[in-house]
């Protein structure tokens, strides 16, 4: 049999099972994913009492690495979902009309 | 702007694609309109046919939108469908946003277009139907669009008239599950698609040449796209006023569609009138055709720059 051949009928059968497996996974509306969800929007200057009150304690309380201040810290939960809201933002390149991805909403999930 | 002028202010960059260009005996367009075909937006992965990789074809995609843009207060956009390639997204926009944010967001903000929908794309029309959303799609187009003049040219993608591709019965069905299997071929060589399709043109020539022999029809065709007797017979049914769809006769002699990836041009009389059907081509697989139509004329267009 022809190589090609070989090569045609494998990339075929493999094809075929990788259908298979992409049959399995559903595409789903940030409503329903967000139906079996808690989520706190993340805003600029937002209270750390809000982000405890509804995570509980950080799985991580790093310490402050050498050069910063002691008052500025950074906390760490483990396994929770993290959602980024994007749009389209205009900017002029070159003077040429451009757009590109930015964020404007960050939100932070815990399962139900 | 008529056709001559749009390929003036292009500076050689816009040319007539092989002799597409014709002339209708009354006026179809208002304005300059421009027909952007198929450009099967994905992900810039090996199944990305617009990409194909190759950042020139991008590169030269958004260079005719910034003439576009430049020239938006003479003309209007028209996107014939599948400007996403949805079958394999799973019906998802997201990605192909985050691939394409500039191609988009020139469509979307700048050019604000007609967008009709594709069998590619369909789904963000079909999907949300039943929560009254279609994000802008329209199933068909018809020019001019001033509503006290009568119709003169029906726009749509072109996959109602094809038997593996009308997503309104079974037929549609298998062609869609077949394209997402080419589809995911495409990881394992990213041509697969294109060495399919040109097996698939050998069977259909072979077909040809068998009816040649046994058909009692002068210049028999065997022929998956049987689009041009499909839009005659539709756009007589219009002019006869004989559709649910719209209450007065139309005056239709041009149907502009793309789905088949291969521009053409042809016209055929019946009647009192010439039909004509203007296939705009692509943007997949390194293709640069778009359609045109100002006042009477109407012609294929590539872009070279």
């Amino acid at each position: 049999m022809r190589p090609r051949v070989i090569v045609f009928s494998m990339s075929l059968i493999l094809a075929f099972s990788l259908f298979s497996c992409a049959l399995t996974t559903e595409t789903r509306t940030l409503d329903d994913i967000k139906a079996e969800l808690n989520c706190v929007e993340y805003t600029h200057g937002m209270q750390w009492k809000a982000i405890q009150e509804k995570f509980g304690n950080p799985d991580v309380a790093a310490m402050p690495s050498a050069g910063r201040k002691l008052s500025q810290n950074a906390r760490i939960y483990r396994g929770k979902t993290v959602i980024f809201h994007t749009e389209l933002r205009r900017v002029e390149a070159e003077q040429r009309v451009r757009y590109e991805e930015v964020i404007i909403k960050l939100e932070i999930c815990d399962a139900k | 702007m008529t056709i001559k002028e749009f390929i003036e202010k292009s500076e050689g960059r816009a040319k007539v694609h092989k002799n597409f260009i014709r002339q209708a005996a009354k006026e179809i367009s208002d304005g300059m309109i421009v027909c952007i075909p198929d450009m099967h937006l994905l992900d810039h992965g090996p199944g990305d046919d617009f990409y194909d990789a190759d950042s020139r074809n991008i590169d030269r995609f958004t260079r005719f939108l910034d003439f576009l843009v430049g020239n938006r207060t003479n003309l209007h956009v028209i996107q014939l469908g599948d400007m996403f390639e949805l079958w394999q997204t799973r019906r998802n926009t997201n990605l192909v946003y985050q691939a394409y944010p500039n191609i988009l967001g020139l469509m979307d903000n700048e050019l604000g277009p007609t967008y009709v929908v594709g069998n590619h794309d369909i789904d963000i029309y079909e999907w949300y139907r039943d929560q009254g959303e279609t994000f802008n799609r329209k199933w068909r187009h018809f020019l001019p669009d001033n509503q006290r003049k009568k119709k003169r040219a029906i726009l749509e993608h072109g996959f109602q008239a094809d038997f593996f591709n009308n997503q309104g019965n079974w037929s549609g069905a298998i062609g869609r599950t077949i394209t997402e299997i080419v589809g995911y071929m495409e990881y394992l060589d990213p041509d697969i698609d294109v060495i399919l399709s040109r097996a698939w043109d050998q069977l259909k020539r072979g077909f040809t040449i068998y009816n040649s022999g046994f058909s009692a029809t002068k210049n028999p065709d065997f022929n998956e796209h049987e689009h041009f007797k499909y839009y005659i017979d539709l756009m007589a049914k219009y002019n006869t006023g004989e559709t649910d769809d719209n209450e007065e006769p139309t005056d239709l002699v041009l149907a502009v569609i793309a789905h088949t990836h291969k521009a053409r041009l042809i016209a055929r009389p019946r009647g009192k009138r010439t039909y004509y059907l203007m296939d705009c081509g692509s943007w997949v697989n390194g293709g640069h055709e778009f359609g045109v139509i100002s006042g009477k004329e109407f012609a294929v267009l590539e872009w070279n720059a």
